[in-house]
């Protein structure tokens, strides 16, 4: 089971030091360090992935997404995935929907790309963020990476031996602080 | 609200959804899809009606049945390789000598002819 974070004793002159101080004061809060809660999957699907959706919805509810107990602070994102949109002049958009927060990018999400305005067959874009999320109060949080288009198919290659795009997206969630 | 429908075979995913967002209206906003899994994103408080209507229409998909759209987007890929075929060899302004608004307009076709070439041959 993983260590849980305890803020850092103020230590007096001639204190008495316990064994228990030190368990929790530095081995506890060590292990928390070497071990902060985590979630990632890099997928390797039996399919790709695809959506129609013009609103967020999630990529893979199962998979995609984690649940975290956090100590409060500091959360990092990361993403990065190979897509096809398959309509000329249209775009694509990811965020991160956080259950305490909500989506963390609003709006347009976090990131966009847009399909070129000339027929290029199965082009193929790749998409990564890095996203610091400040602040995040201690409690259980899930994340969940969201997608949606405006138009079109966007489809995410999934490691699902797709002829020569046969690769594999990572999304991660860390506590760094 | 997300419904979940676990389908086997193939998806025609951009027919579907035309399918879909035809019958069903602003309470369909897209669909995903990853193997036999295909979710429906419908809005909040969809009658049962229309979530039964849904279900029906995924069950019913033939994915070789092409959307209106696709039909027209293979018609005219169909007319551009026609087209392609038939375009003959390259310009040659030597063939425009004898006249002058032609000869422009020969190096004008020729200079887009090439430049179109260098695009399709980058791709």
């Amino acid at each position: 089971m993983p260590a849980n974070w305890t803020q850092p004793a103020t230590w007096s002159v001639n204190q008495l030091v316990t064994a228990d101080d030190l368990n929790t004061h530095l081995r506890d809060n060590l292990e928390f360090l070497k071990s902060p809660p985590t979630g990632s999957y890099l997928a390797n699907e039996v399919a790709d992935y695809s959506t129609t959706s013009t609103s967020f919805v999630d990529v893979d509810a199962t998979n995609f997404a984690y649940t975290l107990d956090t100590e409060g602070g500091d959360v990092l994102i990361g993403w990065f995935g190979s897509l096809r949109l398959s309509q000329i002049d249209r775009y694509f958009y990811f965020d991160v929907l956080v259950n305490t927060l909500g989506r963390v990018g609003g709006d347009d999400g976090l990131i966009v790309c847009r399909n070129p305005s000339v027929t290029i067959n199965n082009r193929t874009i790749p998409v990564s963020f890095v996203f610091l999320l400040r602040s995040l109060p201690a409690g259980t949080h899930t994340f969940r990476l969201q997608w949606k288009v405006d138009g079109g198919t966007a489809t995410l290659y999934a490691g699902a031996a797709t002829s020569l795009l046969d690769v594999h997206p990572q999304f991660w969630v860390r506590e760094v602080s | 609200m997300d419904i979940v429908i676990i389908r086997a075979g193939q998806i025609n995913i951009g027919a579907l959804d035309e399918t879909l967002r035809a019958q069903l209206g602003s309470a369909f906003s897209g669909l995903s899809v990853n193997g036999e899994r295909t979710v429906l994103h419908l809005a909040d408080g969809t009658p049962a009606t229309v979530t039964d209507r849904a279900r029906q229409l995924v069950t019913a998909h033939d994915p070789a049945q092409f959307s209106a759209s696709q039909q027209a987007e293979v018609q005219r890929q169909q007319r551009l390789e026609q087209a392609r075929g038939q375009k003959g060899s390259e310009l040659s302004a030597v063939d425009f000598l004898t006249n002058p608004l032609l000869l422009t307009l020969a190096r004008k076709i020729i200079w887009l002819e090439q430049e179109i070439n260098d695009l399709r041959d980058s791709i």
